[in-house]
């Protein structure tokens, strides 16, 4: 908290809590601290503040796009939206492994062969390899699918990712294939110990292409059949969300992607070949069935105005979700990538890329300050 | 808050320069730093508002009456009758209006919310302020702030060489 001293007793931005009043609203990209800290000593002084970048990343709350990372077929790349881009070498192995999430400033990578997961944080450049479940060793009937992490949050570290490593929790998911179940298991590193493994019954597995989206205090991944699997990081309910009975019909889960709505709730997207798009609310209500509620249809053609769309556009595949702010990545003619903000319908031209070998993408928000707790 | 229906409880700001302003109390308690001071009683019959002239001062008795949360005839709030998404475009375009003052009462206006700690004039003055230097080169930040380049150009240089990305 600010000392609040009478006003008018010190020329304006003289006063050191008035400047940082001010310097607290610099926007949160990348390159805003480092530029604004070569104006003088002083405020290069406030801006290396412990104290003041904690409360930088509170008052900006949700940490800005710094870009994307895709999952090639050999390893993953990274495209930058801010002048950042992490260094992808630092990375041991990264042929071998498999991207599979984001989540609060931290990637995470699958290592099928050496059976663990890595865990990044490429702003603070720390890495942790985590070993999949001692149950998981030499058992062929189950297949780790994806997993998805997250950070905790806490009264001194207000903002998810900002623990650089040091409180995560990693939720593993997978399916037993012979015997219509799939399963989940939550690794602590507090305690660096997994919990009990957790199944329910599941004819299809998990679609490896739709990283996990939180919705609430529960976990979204979409299976083989378009249906979704959720998982209630409270109560630790596991199970099967049937999709809607009207959603499109004739398209497979590639046309699916489970959105977090602009209220909170879950959403699920629905695209048609034919260039439409439904998206779909889940409603609860006091019969404590909770049905599927189509809240709007969509024309994708009608909606993007950009030299790029060419009238011809026949294919649109869905690239990436960003659950913070409910965007979803869309690529047209495999070529032509597009974001598109599910709450206000507006299309932004992210770029083209000629040799796109149909990965996912993976959007990457942190805030680009160099402190960490000590 | 419940409002009270007959007749709604006034109380007295004085600035320094000996204007007297008479406003609603839960307009004046927009204020934290006057909501403290009522709520723990130590407010008299008029609050002396120290070192924010009488200009400052009732432009942020405007911003308050603006920005105090409105009750309905019914005491439901307006915001049941009024979509909010309405009002929030409606108070946006009235804050725009509103900051277009100059530099130096901005720069009051700045202390006067730090002071008042009036948490919605502090964000609104804060981020005028940036808003108009953050594409400035740094050369015009410096001139516009009246702050002084005390680095070295050797320091300087060390600095945009540590990140040379940011500087781009």
């Amino acid at each position: 908290m600010s000392r609040r001293s009478s006003p008018a007793s010190a020329p304006p931005l003289d006063d050191e809590d008035l400047l940082e009043e001010i310097l607290l609203r610099l926007p949160p990209k990348p390159s805003s601290l480092h530029r604004a800290s070569l104006v003088c000593k002083r405020w290069r002084g406030i801006l290396a503040d412990r104290r003041f970048v904690q409360r930088f990343r509170k008052h900006h709350r949700k940490p800005p796009l710094l870009g994307y990372f895709d999952r090639k077929y050999e390893g993953a790349g990274f495209t930058g939206m801010s002048g950042f881009t992490p260094s992808m070498s630092s990375i041991p192995r990264l042929r071998h492994l498999n991207l599979v999430d984001c989540h609060h400033g931290v990637a995470l990578f699958l290592d099928d062969a050496l059976g663990e997961i890595l865990v990044w944080n490429p702003i603070a450049g720390v890495q942790r390899h985590v070993a999949f479940p001692p149950w998981l060793n030499n058992r062929c009937d189950c297949v780790v699918e994806t997993a998805t992490v997250l950070c905790s949050a806490s009264a001194e570290l207000p903002v998810h990712g900002d623990c650089h490593l040091s409180a995560f929790t990693l939720v593993l998911v997978g399916d037993y294939p012979n015997q219509a179940k799939a399963f989940t298991c939550l690794y602590e590193s507090k305690s660096d110990t997994w919990g009990k493994v957790i199944t329910t019954a599941s004819r299809y597995a998990v679609y490896m292409d739709r990283p996990g989206v939180l919705v609430g205090n529960t976990l979204c991944w979409l299976l083989y059949s378009a249906d979704l699997l959720q998982f209630d990081l409270g109560n630790q309910k596991f199970v099967v969300i049937e999709k809607p009975a009207d959603a499109y019909a004739h398209v497979n889960c590639w046309y699916f992607q489970p959105l977090r709505r602009e209220d909170g709730g879950l959403g699920l997207a629905v695209c048609s070949k034919n260039l439409s798009m439904q998206l779909w609310a889940r409603k609860s209500n006091c019969d404590d069935i909770v049905p599927w509620v189509l809240e709007k249809t969509i024309q994708l053609d009608d909606q993007i105005s950009h030299p790029l769309f060419p009238s011809l556009t026949r294919s649109v595949g869905m690239m990436g979700y960003d659950e913070n702010t409910n965007v979803i990545f869309l690529c047209f003619e495999n070529r032509h990538h597009f974001m598109l903000h599910l709450d206000s319908m507006q299309f932004r031209y992210i770029g083209t890329k000629t040799n796109w070998d149909y990965k996912m993408c993976y959007p990457y928000r942190s805030f680009y300050t160099e402190e960490g707790p000590q | 808050m419940a409002t009270r229906e007959a007749g709604k409880k006034m109380i007295m700001l004085k600035s320094p320069d000996g204007m007297e302003f008479e406003v609603e109390e839960a307009v004046a308690m927009e204020s934290q730093t006057i909501r403290k001071m009522i709520e723990d009683d130590c407010a008299d019959t008029a609050i002396l508002i120290p070192n924010i002239n009488s200009k400052i001062l009732s432009r942020v008795i405007e911003y308050c009456n603006k920005h105090v949360p409105t009750t309905g005839a019914t005491g439901a709030a307006a915001s049941d009758t009024v979509a909010p998404a309405a009002l929030a475009e409606d108070l946006k375009i009235w804050d725009a209006e509103f900051i277009k003052v100059n530099r130096a009462t901005r720069f009051d206006l700045i202390q006067a919310a730090s002071y008042l700690n009036i948490k919605g004039l502090l964000d609104l003055t804060s981020q005028t302020t940036i808003d108009t230097i953050s594409d400035n080169s740094l050369e015009e930040i410096r001139s516009f702030l009246s702050t002084k380049n005390d680095y070295l150009p050797e320091e300087e240089q060390t600095i945009r060489r540590e990140n040379q990305w940011a500087f781009q």
